[in-house]
């Protein structure tokens, strides 16, 4: 397994995220339609808005997973965060990075992810709005730019919140 | 870019924001489609009577409201043509809404729920160069 790496901006990175003051806050609606709206569109079980904090990753919004948090090393998310577009995996058990990752070989058996990184500022990624299922898929281009278009959603949210909007 | 056909225009008119800016995102980028969106049927009817469209999506309402809007546009009330293609958006129609529906000849109903990916393929359909089809194709995703 590879563990998620840590960004070379990662003080930086971290500055963004906790100037948020969104960690550990309670669910909000604003977020929770977007999680929604993303699981019936897409069709997976779980869709989370991950926040990639420095040892763990926190889910403001969450829908399929009863855990609130996990380690960051084992993440998806943290690779997910290094990228720019969406890092998708169509089936862990095909990737070597990912086919012995404790994640995909107990619960919640991550067979396919798809993240796309929330880039509040240029090199600026707190975390993900991400796809998970236990069942391998294709995802296509236009899959790529809906789930796009549902992350410049949840950015503009995080900025809106930000701004006290 | 030089020698290429301009973007086709589409007047979506949707209620729903998250809905709305994501199908109108998404159709920009893959079906590179001029989209002008909206959420009042006033502010569409001010669009269609001062702007050329070659496409329009219309969420009717509950109340079969935007069925007044298509009804300017059929009648001439407008600039754009009387048979712009046209798809209908709905929550639920009964067999009498159904029969008003088909005297306007949309190109297709869709029936919520229905998922972004499926719009985006009725726009395709509507940008489509070629006659009207006649009468409506009921969908629902």
């Amino acid at each position: 397994m590879l563990n998620a790496p840590t960004p070379l901006n990662e003080p930086d990175r971290l500055k963004t995220l906790l100037d948020l003051l969104i960690l550990d806050t309670p669910p909000e609606q604003r977020f929770d339609r977007i999680i929604e709206f993303a699981r019936d569109e897409f069709d997976v079980p779980t869709v989370l808005l991950s926040l990639v904090d420095s040892e763990r990753q926190w889910f403001k919004s969450r829908v399929g997973l009863d855990a609130c948090e996990t380690p960051r090393s084992i993440s998806f998310c943290g690779h997910a965060i290094l990228q720019r577009e969406p890092f998708v995996i169509e089936d862990t058990l095909e990737d070597p990075r990912f086919a012995d990752n404790p994640l995909v070989t107990g619960p919640p058996h991550i067979r396919f992810y798809a993240g796309a990184p929330l880039e509040l500022d240029p090199g600026m990624s707190v975390g993900t709005l991400c796809l998970i299922s236990p069942e391998p898929r294709r995802f296509d281009a236009t899959d790529r730019a809906i789930l796009t278009a549902l992350r410049d959603a949840v950015v503009q949210e995080l900025r809106n919140r930000k701004a006290g909007a | 870019m030089p020698g290429s056909a301009p973007a086709k225009r589409l007047l979506l008119v949707e209620p729903h924001s998250l809905f709305r800016s994501t199908l109108a995102n998404v159709a920009r980028q893959l079906a590179r489609v001029d989209v002008q969106e909206t959420s009042s049927l006033d502010a569409a009817r001010v669009a269609l009577e001062t702007q050329r469209f070659d496409g329009l999506m219309l969420n009717i309402g509950d109340d079969l409201a935007g069925l007044d809007t298509l009804q300017l546009l059929r009648d001439g009330s407008t600039i754009n043509p009387k048979n712009l293609p046209t798809a209908l958006l709905a929550e639920g129609v009964d067999q009498t809404s159904i029969d008003r529906i088909r005297e306007m000849s949309p190109k297709r109903l869709l029936l919520m729920p229905f998922k972004v990916r499926t719009a985006l393929e009725v726009i395709s359909e509507l940008m489509e160069p070629g006659p009207m089809e006649a009468g409506a194709t009921f969908l629902r995703a």
